[in-house]
């Protein structure tokens, strides 16, 4: 009985599970030279530039404005994340289930945007939500509004360049995940009585949760850095912490400051992840074998 | 990689046309230089390109045909164009000895910090003649070379007969002007523009009441839809009628107004004129022929040409003189536009640009 | 790789969810689609300046596009960077996701981390920072210096993919080929790998997407050699946004989506000669 015990607790090592670990060895070697060595020059230039000593982060925690940036920084990528994930899911998942034409179309729908640089696409929703933009001209032609809605150089519309921009690739990343989910489980429970939206729920959305966590990681964390988008089509309180960080750099002339925010922002990135790793449990979700005796 | 040798030299294409050269000064000048470097003609094909990094678009494509084409005709020196000037992207270079430009065209609000923290070379100038250039334009690490205004501007579409704001003070009168307004996103230039707003004559602007200025801004704050980041941004909005007043460089607004009558205009009262400088980074690569074509660049002719093109202003007192008559009312150095402007205090910029800007940084997020 | 065929599915009527679903994803899709209508007709305008609606129609901006070396050769070094980019990202971040995966790392979070923190960092910053390093590499200027950068920055994207494609894998098909007797490798390129494709097709995709649009590191390394089209679109960005950006933009699409017909077509013609409606594979 003891034996049987102290066997089962032991955690087997299957011999599939050895070796794994050298996979990492170019994926670390890379982020050593590219990432680690710029990353420690910029911690030094973050406590000796513009004098030697702590004075840039000092500054950068006790203005409460920079505290306003960093929130407004985070709440902006959540609310992206969240209506990325609201509007993708629908996406993703017809995309799974579309056969020739259609599939083709919303393939086409979805990867058309990535080739519209930047700055066009900028201009683009200028046109469209514009005073006398084509949403504006529509509404007053069809006499719903007098006055033109104020659409541009808010909140709005920054969430709405940064959604377009980031939609495909939250749709891309809940497609992989949700394809590998065999639609054999689903009828097999409309078969033994449950709804669909029954099935959908308890079966389909679990099952897709790697998915909604890589999606919505790559889609937060890249939310994070944008700068030019809100710059270009935001107001002036809608200032992102990577937009500070680059004024220090390209017109304040002061490296040292910006190095010093964008380690607090890299700081304050992975103290979040960690947490909501903690809570969420990414780990569990996204790939963490445990030892499970099969 | 060979192809991009070949496109390194595609891009800047000899002609090897004859070309009967009708600069006079400026081509004795480049022989003058050329001869005293010791150049014999039979080295010139296999001289080193010389990089100049300019601000790309229009204004490169200007400058290749005035300056850079010539300057390879007359010298069989290759120009390679960079673009655009970014100061961070200068500092990283000098600092780390790999300086990749060899003239870089620097905006007056980065040459301060550009001499403080010693990234341009001293001219030299035995190989640069400035004799003929504005001696306020002539320091020992630039030469001044375009002067361009900041002009309150206006959409057409809104203010067509002329009933368009012509002061500071009716740009900050929200009553009697009520129009959608942009400002640009830094303290730069807008704190004149709130003392001459507020009622101070150009010669007590400087030294800057800074206070005053904010106090002043404080006013305009509530009322202004765009802070506008990149100076592509209010010409865009401003043609498209998104905004209906803002500041911006002229020279754009008129080449547009101009030649393709885009529904813009601009006044030149109370302008603030600034100036952009010909500059060698520390360390660079190709220093004579840098110098060289720095000098080739000031001749009357050149200047007269660019003006032609683009409504920059000259600093080559006898380049007005071979301007046409109908681009002298748009430079911002013509005597009739100068004497209506506030010419801009570089020295001051210097000191408290940082400090400055940074204020506003915080003064905008609040 | 075609999902065996199970039993033919009898006809289900779509349920209140699919139609609602439907219904949503089509009006995403259009407003995904929406900037293009502005795009296209703003590249046939005839002034320099970007102008909705055109005033007048010319072929200028695309003309300009295909005389300039200038944008011909920054679309070829932005393709070859993409390609480069995508193909090392999809390497090294598939290697990483499954030795996070399998291997038993104490610091799992950590190294996860660690893997994504390129994607936290301000390119500004990052650029500052390697173009000393760089410099004296003579990485300057150079595609493959792009493309180091690139690649680390990218690999994040193939890493989250292929990790949430290997959650859903089921362990047993590979147990199962080893213990017939294929090696740990042959287990992988054989069974494991073709059942993750589409997390790896999809992180490769977004990775080059990623590096065929990045803007702030290619002012910085790009120098005058490595030219990517970012850069050269931000090109003139103090007067003017130069409305060959939308010719560009429009030529890209219009060939994107002129490949895709000639596949759909192509791919119609294969299953109508196979006989069949096609699966979702297809």
């Amino acid at each position: 009985m003891a034996t049987e015990l102290a066997i089962r607790a032991a955690p087997v090592r299957r011999p599939w599970e050895t070796g794994w670990g050298w996979l990492l060895l170019p994926c670390l070697a890379l982020l050593a030279g590219i990432f680690i060595v710029p990353l420690l020059q910029l911690g030094a230039t973050s406590v000796t530039q513009p004098e030697p000593g702590w004075g840039n982060y000092v500054r950068a925690i006790t203005t409460p404005v920079y505290w306003r940036v960093f929130a407004t920084t985070f709440n902006v990528a959540a609310g992206v994340t969240l209506v990325c994930l609201l509007l993708g899911y629908p996406l993703a998942y017809v995309l799974t289930t579309a056969r020739g034409h259609w599939a083709a179309v919303l393939w086409a729908a979805v990867l058309i945007p990535f080739w519209t640089s930047l700055l066009v696409r900028t201009y683009a929703w200028m046109v469209i939500l514009g005073r006398r933009g084509i949403v504006n001209q529509t509404l007053m032609a069809l006499g719903l509004r007098e006055v033109p809605l104020d659409l541009l150089f808010n909140r709005f519309s920054v969430t709405v360049g940064m959604v377009h921009i980031l939609l495909p690739f939250m749709v891309l990343c809940l497609y992989a995940a949700m394809r590998g989910i065999d639609r054999g489980l689903l009828l097999a429970a409309e078969n033994l009585g449950a709804r669909p939206i029954q099935a959908f729920v308890r079966i389909f959305v679990p099952l897709s949760l790697p998915g909604v966590v890589s999606g919505s990681l790559i889609v937060f964390i890249t939310a994070l850095g944008f700068y030019i988008t809100p710059a270009l089509l935001g107001g002036r309180r809608d200032v992102m912490i990577a937009l500070l960080i680059d004024d220090y750099v390209s017109q304040l002339f002061n490296w040292g400051m910006g190095a010093a925010l964008a380690f607090l922002l890299l700081a304050v990135t992975l103290v979040v992840f960690l947490l909501a790793n903690r809570i969420l449990g990414f780990d569990t979700i996204m790939g963490a074998r445990r030892d499970e005796t099969t | 990689m060979s192809r991009s040798k070949q496109g390194k030299e595609r891009i800047t294409m000899m002609t090897r046309r004859t070309f009967l050269s009708r600069t006079g000064t400026g081509a004795v000048v480049v022989g003058v230089a050329a001869s005293e470097l010791g150049f014999p003609a039979v080295l010139r094909a296999q001289k080193a390109p010389l990089v100049v990094c300019g601000w790309g678009g229009t204004t490169t494509a200007a400058q290749r045909e005035v300056y850079f084409r010539p300057f390879e005709r007359e010298t069989g020196i290759k120009v390679v164009e960079a673009s655009p000037t970014n100061y961070p992207k200068l500092k990283a270079m000098v600092e780390s000895n790999n300086v990749e430009w060899d003239v870089v065209d620097t905006a007056d609000r980065m040459i301060f910090s550009g001499i403080r923290e010693n990234l341009f070379e001293r001219l030299d100038l035995k190989a640069i003649d400035v004799s003929k250039i504005d001696p306020r334009y002539v320091i020992d690490h630039g030469v001044g070379h375009k002067a361009w205004s900041t002009l309150l501007s206006f959409s057409t579409r809104k203010y067509a007969s002329g009933n368009h704001p012509k002061s500071w003070a009716e740009l900050y009168d929200v009553a009697k002007f009520p129009a959608v307004r942009s400002l640009r996103n830094a303290a730069f230039d807008n704190l004149e523009i709130a003392l001459m707003a507020d009622g101070v004559p150009f010669d007590k602007i400087y030294p800057i009441d800074v206070d005053r200025a904010f106090r002043v801004m404080g006013r305009i704050k509530p009322h202004v839809k765009v802070w506008w980041q990149v100076d592509a941004q209010p010409v865009q909005l401003l043609t498209d009628g998104e905004i209906d007043l803002t500041t911006l460089s002229a020279a754009r607004i008129i080449a547009l107004r101009d030649k393709e009558g885009a529904k813009a205009d601009c006044e030149w009262n109370q302008g603030i004129v600034h100036m952009d400088w010909w500059t060698i980074p520390r360390g660079a690569k190709n220093k004579d022929a840098a110098m060289q074509f720095i000098n080739f660049a000031i001749g009357a002719k050149q200047q007269a040409a660019m003006a032609n093109q683009i409504p920059f202003g000259p600093t080559n007192r006898d380049a007005l003189p071979l301007v046409k008559p109908e681009v002298l009312r748009n430079l911002p150095t013509s005597p009739e536009n100068l004497k209506r402007q506030l010419l801009s205090d570089r020295t001051w910029w210097g000191e408290n640009l940082t400090k400055v800007e940074e204020r506003m940084k915080g003064w905008l997020l609040s | 790789m075609r999902r065996p065929e199970g039993p033919p599915r009898r006809r289900i009527p779509p349920s209140g969810l699919a139609i609602a679903f439907g219904a949503a994803s089509i009006l995403v899709a259009l407003f995904l689609v929406l900037p293009v209508f502005v795009v296209i007709p703003v590249s046939f305008s005839g002034s320099s300046f970007l102008e909705f609606p055109p005033r007048s129609l010319s072929l200028r901006w695309y003309r300009e596009y295909f005389n300039s070396h200038t944008w011909i050769d920054s679309t070829v070094n932005s393709a070859k960077v993409g390609v480069l980019t995508s193909v090392l990202a999809t390497v090294v971040g598939t290697g990483a996701a499954l030795a996070i995966q399998r291997a038993r790392f104490r610091l799992r979070s950590m190294l996860t981390g660690l893997i994504l923190s390129p994607m936290i960092l301000p390119h500004i910053v990052l650029a500052i920072s390697i173009y000393a390093v760089f410099a004296r590499l003579k990485l300057i200027g150079s595609i493959w210096g792009l493309v180091a950068v690139y690649t680390v920055l990218a690999t994040p994207f193939v890493y989250l993919n292929v990790s949430a494609a290997l959650q859903s894998l089921e362990p047993a098909l590979e147990q199962a080929a080893m213990s017939l007797g294929a090696t740990r490798w042959r287990a992988l390129w054989h069974v494991t790998l073709p059942l993750i494709r589409p997390g790896i097709v999809s992180g490769a995709l977004l990775a080059m997407i990623f590096a065929f649009d990045e803007v702030v590191i290619a002012l910085f390394i790009s120098g005058t050699t490595a030219v990517t089209l970012p850069k050269t679109m931000w090109d003139g960005i103090r007067t003017e946004i130069n409305p060959t950006i939308a010719a560009v933009s429009s030529f890209l699409i219009m060939a994107y989506v002129g490949l895709l017909a000639a596949a759909s077509a192509v791919r119609a013609r294969a299953i109508a000669r196979r006989g069949g409606r096609g699966t979702a594979d297809d």
